[in-house]
């Protein structure tokens, strides 16, 4: 069929105006698993401007936390003279003695050290792996199934913001007797955040999930063991700004996906439903509207006890202008999983500068509550909290109780009972890289005393 | 016989421009005291670097220290294979640990060092001749980023001495060259038949001038590439470095337009411009077809309104101003995409509406802001449109160039090929090959900066305005100055009573600072070569040779816009919105700059050819104008010294 020359020209136009975006939606759509409508709601969102969380209260106008005291602060591990920088800690029973140990990335240091609880209420800080420079998060794990936990390292290659290829993934292998081999799984990569462990493939060995933050140039990948120390990359994702990278089962499925949080100008969480063969289709399941909400950390727990994994959330980075301060929008939420992948968000509270969230029935009620710190809160006044408790009514609704502005500028925050007394204890670290630094601290162990306390009421 | 004189003649002034350049250069080489040791602190912030240019002695040891004030910065020297990563530290740690990384290997394993020691020489025949160098950040800080960067200056500086001696020897070696020729020289004014014909020569690029669907298949591809811009601008990360509408727009189109469209086809980027595609065919009705028909003073039928454009708008300095307005936020519109992507939206809407208000191209004619850059600088252009043959011309009463045919639309700015004298008004739209009955439209190759002619005062003021501008962007963007880009962040830091400030300054040096010294120059010529012209038709005159000197200042500040971030170009055609995509893999390439040592030489270098062109315009224009050589000498000097102070002047920042 011929059609007239006239008629030719607005076709193509016409096709050409639809066709580009289009195009471009579709390719999205095909790599992120988003759907049409929210790529162009996060892309008008953008273009206008829009910041849908920006009504969030204010910071001031906030509801204050009572006051309650039932943390006995500790410090523990090595002094220090420079202002410390502890990106990440966890809380394990590393040398399996029974007792707690603390795992510590030190960017200061450039260190991943090892807090050894021995004996009980003895703590000694002992060096694990040297000039891994900016290691930004710790897992302990049996990766070669040997019968101790070996350590995963993501290292940043430097604290701050680069775009350059200078993160690596470290695996410190423990030989049984507490010495750590290091083995390099790859490295030259855009700055590393996060790796977790678990069989991603299905072929009975551990593989990784990896969060390379970059800086505009970050990729989330999983890495395939092959056995032999030997690995193979498949990239799932080129964003940038992943933090966290955790691995459980979120579809109910039986087999392992990866939850990814992506920060920088996404703001995103995705989920990658894996098929236990390697393959991994991508979900994303929150988007917020406001690109400098502020992604900081996101942990995996059943909050509401119902058999599956919810996700804890905070957003607090402040970097995105300087100096760094809270925002209004900065805070605490958790989303539900209601199965099949579907998220329901909750706000928790608003927390400036809130970076850090850890669940534990801390009060031994029953129902679990939430403990949160922060990195980048209001330093100048007091009211400042850096650490706060969100005490669960039973019924999902939670009430903030302020618990310390001393020290300031808290990173890192561990759950775990180290005194086996049956309350839950927390371990902190700080990340003192801006002023004030009047209120320094670097290892804190937060002993629950909540007995002797009498703090309930 | 008068030939080989000439030629000869050449050779010598030749010989002696180089010896102006070699003279001196060679002459500072023996002024270098010996190396020493020097301890230099360099702090960070956004946007700049403390101290913001290091000046040292070649073979000099400098012990380098870093801290920052804000957040994480580097110090990325890539001539000497150097990035320095600071973070930010406690307040009283003066020389804090820094990583060391080499730009030739980036994800090599850092040193991590208090102090890095650098040798302030380069290797082989370069230290003889690179002098400058720029240090950079190389960590994202902030939406002026771009612009954070210092000098090392290593002397003996060969490059300056070399440009000042070039700058000096032109007028000398220009002087005695008019004084020894017995008719003085130069006069001779550009003429229709002046050039090389393009078309004689080839009769495939003729047809294709003469094939109705060449426009508008041009326009469509570029429409293509705009719309994608657009959609990159206002969608695509607001990382500037990072998306293709900012950077295709503002390093690759902006270096096409300036270095090698401008100069070598004056308004041929008219010919492709998508603004005004959408419009025009609302206003014709058709995109190939041509229709017959009567209103608005030509013989085609346009649909719209086609009302009258208001006399009191009707101004050749508008679209300079406009270009003015929009260059004060030069700064917002490059680092924010979004600004980019509305002011894009703005100029089509505007262009579209204005089709179907008024007749023929108001917009390109009236108000483009483009066109005050290409009308005025397209004078120096090489290609130019004119009548084949001024006679036929003279004898047509049809105008069919102008007021159309059913051969062709009337021309869509207004011109008649008979009356065609500059390229300032023409946008090279070939409508007028297919109208014309006579075939007697040609297109000419000529000498560079040809045209001594400004026609309108507010042509002049053009010229001055845009100058003003290429000052003021090479001395807020590329200079090491970190307090006068303070002055124009109004994004991060919001400092508009600061921005006021500058937007003042600019608008006032380009008002009335500049024209007013012109009009004195133009008032000493008039005194000194006894002219008869009064002092304003003077300072209209010698605005023209502004033209090559600002269009040569235009291409040494666009210069390392592209050679230092073609990475960043790259990048962003293989992830255009920044989305995370990498369609040619080069999405995460590691910055490397094109030839960073070469960047002052090809800056003086602009500006010396600038200069000669000027010169050699100036004393064109001054023969006619004085007639005797003698008098045009002294009508020439003190305009021939104002061009010599800003040459001087900017060889220097661009050398030191």
């Amino acid at each position: 069929m011929k059609l007239p020359r006239l008629k030719l020209a607005p076709i193509l136009v016409l096709l050409v105006l639809a066709g580009i975006p289009v195009g471009i939606l579709s390719y999205q759509s095909h790599r992120t698993g988003m759907s049409w409508r929210e790529i162009l709601r996060r892309g008008f969102a953008r273009a206008g401007g829009g910041q849908a969380d920006r009504d969030a209260l204010p910071a001031e106008a906030l509801p204050r936390g009572e006051k309650i005291d039932f943390l006995e602060p500790r410090p523990i591990g090595l002094p220090f003279r420079e202002p410390p920088k502890i990106s990440n800690l966890q809380a394990v029973d590393l040398d399996q003695d029974g007792l707690l140990d603390v795992v510590v990335c030190d960017c200061e240091t450039n260190r991943v050290s090892w807090i050894r609880q021995y004996p009980q209420g003895r703590f000694t800080e002992k060096v694990c792996a040297e000039g891994l420079i900016a290691p930004a998060h710790v897992q302990a794990v049996d990766f070669d199934d040997d019968g101790d936990l070996d350590l995963l390292v993501a290292v940043l290659g430097m604290l701050f913001p680069n775009n350059d290829k200078i993160g690596s993934v470290v695996i410190l292998e423990n030989d049984g007797r507490m010495r750590f081999v290091p083995h390099v799984v790859v490295e030259r990569v855009a700055r590393v955040s996060d790796v977790r462990g678990g069989d991603l493939d299905g072929d009975g060995d551990m593989d990784l999930a990896v969060a390379q933050f970059g800086y505009d140039d970050g990729q989330t990948r999983w890495i395939e063991n092959l056995g032999g120390w030997k690995f193979r990359s498949h990239i799932l994702q080129n964003l940038s700004g992943p933090i966290h990278s955790p691995v459980a089962d979120m579809d109910g499925d039986g087999d392992l996906d990866i939850v990814v949080l992506v920060s920088q100008e996404w703001e995103e969480i995705y989920v990658f439903a894996g098929d236990r063969r390697g393959r991994f289709l991508s979900h994303r399941i929150y988007g917020s509207d406001n690109p400098d909400f502020g992604s900081s950390g996101m942990w995996l727990s059943d909050l509401d006890q119902d058999g599956d994994l919810d996700i804890l959330y905070t957003n607090g980075d402040a970097f995105d202008y300087l100096p760094p301060h809270p925002w209004p929008w900065h805070g605490l939420q958790w989303l539900e999983n209601q199965g099949g992948l579907r998220f329901r968000y909750h706000r928790l509270a608003s927390f400036g500068g809130a970076v850090g969230l850890q669940p534990g029935d801390v009060d031994r009620d029953g129902d679990l509550d939430l403990v949160a710190v922060a990195a980048f809160n209001k330093w100048e006044t007091p009211e400042a909290q850096s650490m706060i408790w969100l005490e669960n009514d039973g019924h999902m609704k939670f009430r903030p109780r302020d618990i310390t502005n001393t020290p300031s500028h808290i990173q890192a925050l561990a759950a775990g009972d180290f005194n086996k007394d049956g309350w839950i204890d927390f371990v902190t670290g700080g990340m003192h890289v801006y002023p004030p630094y009047d209120r320094v601290e670097r290892i804190v162990l937060w002993t629950n005393v909540w007995p002797q306390a009498g703090a309930s009421e | 016989m008068k030939g080989r004189r000439a030629i000869g003649r050449r050779f010598w002034q030749g010989v002696a421009l180089a010896a102006c350049a070699v003279v001196p250069a060679l002459a500072c080489q023996f002024y270098q005291p010996r190396p020493r040791h020097r301890y230099i602190h360099i702090q960070s912030f956004r946007y700049g670097k403390e101290p913001a240019v290091i000046r040292c002695n070649r073979g000099d040891w400098l012990h380098l220290t870093f801290s920052t004030r804000d957040t994480a910065h580097s110090f990325f020297l890539e001539e000497f294979d150097l990035d320095v990563k600071i973070q930010p530290h406690a307040p009283g740690d003066r020389n804090p640990v820094v990583a060391v990384y080499r730009t030739s290997e980036p994800t090599a394993a850092p040193r991590l060092v208090r102090q890095v020691v650098l040798r302030a020489e380069h290797p082989g025949w370069r230290r003889f001749v690179v002098s400058k160098s720029h240090y950079r950040c190389h960590i994202w800080c902030g939406p002026m980023h771009a612009f954070e960067h210092g000098s090392l200056i290593i002397r003996p500086n060969t490059l300056l001495w070399a440009g000042w001696g070039l700058v000096a020897g032109l007028p000398v070696i220009g002087l005695v060259s008019v004084l020894s020729n017995r008719e003085g020289g130069g006069g001779h004014v550009a003429t229709d038949e002046s050039g090389w014909d393009v078309l004689g020569a080839w009769g495939w690029l003729k047809r294709l001038l003469r094939w109705r669907g060449l426009q508008y298949t041009a326009i469509a591809a570029t429409s293509v590439v705009f719309y994608i811009v657009v959609l990159a601008a206002l969608f695509g990360t607001q990382m500037a470095g990072r998306n293709l509408g900012v950077m295709l727009t503002w390093v690759v189109w902006m270096f096409l337009l300036v270095a090698v469209l401008t100069p070598l086809g004056g308004r041929i980027w008219c010919l492709v411009c998508p603004l005004p595609g959408l419009g025009e065919i609302c206003q014709r009705g058709a995109i190939t077809g041509v229709r017959l028909g009567r209103g608005a003073g030509v013989r085609n039928r346009l649909f719209g309104l086609n009302w009258r454009w208001p006399r009191w708008l009707d101004r050749d300095w508008l679209p300079a101003a406009i270009l003015l307005g929009m260059g004060t936020f030069s700064t917002a519109l490059v680092a924010r995409p979004l600004v980019s992507g509305w002011l894009f939206v703005g100029l089509f809407l505007m262009a579209t509406v204005l089709a179907v208000v008024f007749p023929l191209r108001a917009f390109c004619v009236h108000l483009c802001p483009v066109k005050a850059f290409v009308g005025i600088y397209g004078k120096a252009a090489r290609l130019a449109l004119r009548p084949a043959d001024p006679a036929v011309c003279a004898s047509c009463r049809v105008r069919s160039c102008q007021w159309g045919s059913g051969r062709g639309w009337a021309c869509p700015y207004g011109l008649c090929v008979a009356e065609i004298r500059d390229n300032t008004e023409c946008g090279l739209c070939a409508e007028c090959f297919k109208t014309c009955p006579y075939d007697n439209v040609a297109l000419r190759w000529r000498p560079f900066a040809h045209e001594t002619t400004m026609r309108t005062a507010g042509e002049a003021w053009s010229a001055m305005a845009l100058l003003v501008m290429a000052t003021v962007y090479c001395l807020v963007h590329l200079g090491p100055w970190p307090r006068l880009r303070d002055y124009v962040n109004i994004l991060d830091k919001a400092n508009w009573d600061l921005f006021a400030v500058y937007a003042a300054v600019v608008w006032l040096a380009a008002l009335v600072g500049l024209p007013a010294l012109m009009w004195g120059a133009a008032w000493l010529s008039r005194r000194w070569g006894r002219l008869e012209e009064s002092s304003g038709q003077l300072t209209r005159h010698w605005s023209a040779p502004l033209v090559p000197l600002g269009l040569m200042l235009w291409i040494a500040f666009v210069v390392p816009m592209v050679l230092v971030n073609w990475t960043f170009v790259l990048q962003s055609f293989s992830d255009p919105l920044g989305w995370g995509w990498d369609f040619l893999g080069t999405a995460n390439a590691p910055w490397h700059q094109i030839w960073p040592a070469a960047i002052p030489w090809i800056q003086v270098a602009c500006v010396v050819v600038g200069l000669y062109y000027a010169l050699s315009n100036g004393w064109r224009i001054a023969r006619r104008l004085a007639g005797d050589a003698r008098r045009a000498v002294a009508a020439l000097a003190p305009v021939a010294g104002l061009l010599l102070l800003m040459a001087a002047g900017w060889v220097w920042f661009f050398a030191d």
